[in-house]
């Protein structure tokens, strides 16, 4: 008897913890205003020798950082069979609208995969995708 | 002292199966993260382009982002953009073509990328390095362009700028 009591115990105890989780993943994420992409473009064309690139205009409404620098972008660049390499991040202010992020890589003529990527910050220091765009793009001859 | 073959007290499985419980509350915490499950937050991809903010039809070259000096020769159709810059040439009903040439910078010039936009999509028109000579590119009717400009250099007493300059305006 005593150990179904224990365990209906454990159970509601967990139940109770996820419920508290449920609640504290949205707080820790920054839940609030986000940054949102007004437009973007990724030329699908890369001269050879030049940084892949990707336009962007964003809205960075007050407080869409939970603390510290507010949004961030970066670029991703995919090779056809999944490889991928990650630009520097580049921190983007509060109401800027438009902006470049780049990603100077030597990399052999060919087809890749570009993502613009739009990070925040978390609680907990961490940065987390909130918005992707792609575009094939194609780099040299 | 040996101990005896008798089974001591046996555990009581809610307390056996704490370390599991506590293994599954850190592996949802984990996964919660991981994932960022936040309502609002949930992954987008966007294919807008940029709003034109040329007016008119058959307009000049207009400045969508980074630094130009468009103000200067609006009147007569030249655009030169001395940073990283996109330019959008707004759609006409007549073809256009529109000279790209650029100064260069450590032996490279400007390197450019030309995207038409239609209402189909976008497709790949030039891309390259330019000159001071410059090179040519047609526009068709109906037919807006994007170009972009990635490369821009300082180096010492030379300036890698973009001039864009419509022949057929």
């Amino acid at each position: 008897m005593r150990r179904y009591v224990l365990a209906s115990a454990a159970f509601a105890l967990l139940v109770g913890a996820l419920a508290v989780v449920a609640r504290l993943v949205p707080w820790v994420a920054g839940a609030g205003p986000t940054p949102r992409l007004v437009w973007a473009f990724i030329p699908p064309a890369v001269p050879n020798g030049a940084p892949f690139a990707a336009w962007f205009g964003m809205d960075v409404p007050p407080g869409a950082a939970p603390a510290g620098p507010s949004a961030s972008v970066q670029l991703r660049v995919c090779d056809l069979e999944g490889a991928c390499l990650l630009g520097a991040r580049k921190p983007v202010a509060e109401g800027q609208s438009t902006g470049l992020v780049t990603a100077t890589r030597s990399l052999a003529p060919g087809e890749y995969d570009l993502d613009l990527l739009v990070l925040r910050p978390d609680r907990l220091g961490g940065v987390r995708t909130v918005q992707v765009v792609s575009q094939r793009v194609r780099y040299g001859d | 002292m040996a101990t005896s073959g008798a089974p001591g007290p046996s555990r009581a499985p809610g307390l056996g199966g704490w370390p599991v419980l506590a293994g599954l509350f850190v592996c949802v915490v984990a996964v919660g993260l991981a994932t960022g499950a936040v309502p609002g937050d949930t992954l987008t991809s966007v294919a807008s382009l940029p709003a034109s903010v040329a007016t008119g039809d058959c307009g000049g070259p207009s400045l969508i982002a980074g630094s130009g000096d468009r103000a200067t020769h609006a009147a007569d159709g030249v655009l030169e953009a001395f940073t990283n810059a996109l330019v959008g040439l707004p759609g006409c009903a007549r073809e256009r073509v529109v000279r790209l040439s650029g100064s260069p910078a450590k032996g490279v010039g400007p390197a450019v990328s030309v995207t038409y936009v239609r209402d189909a999509g976008a497709d790949t028109a030039w891309q390259g390095t330019v000159g001071p000579e410059g090179v040519l590119v047609v526009v068709p009717p109906a037919t807006e362009a994007l170009v972009s400009f990635t490369n821009d250099l300082v180096s010492g007493s030379e300036d890698r700028n973009l001039r864009l300059e419509m022949v057929t305006p």
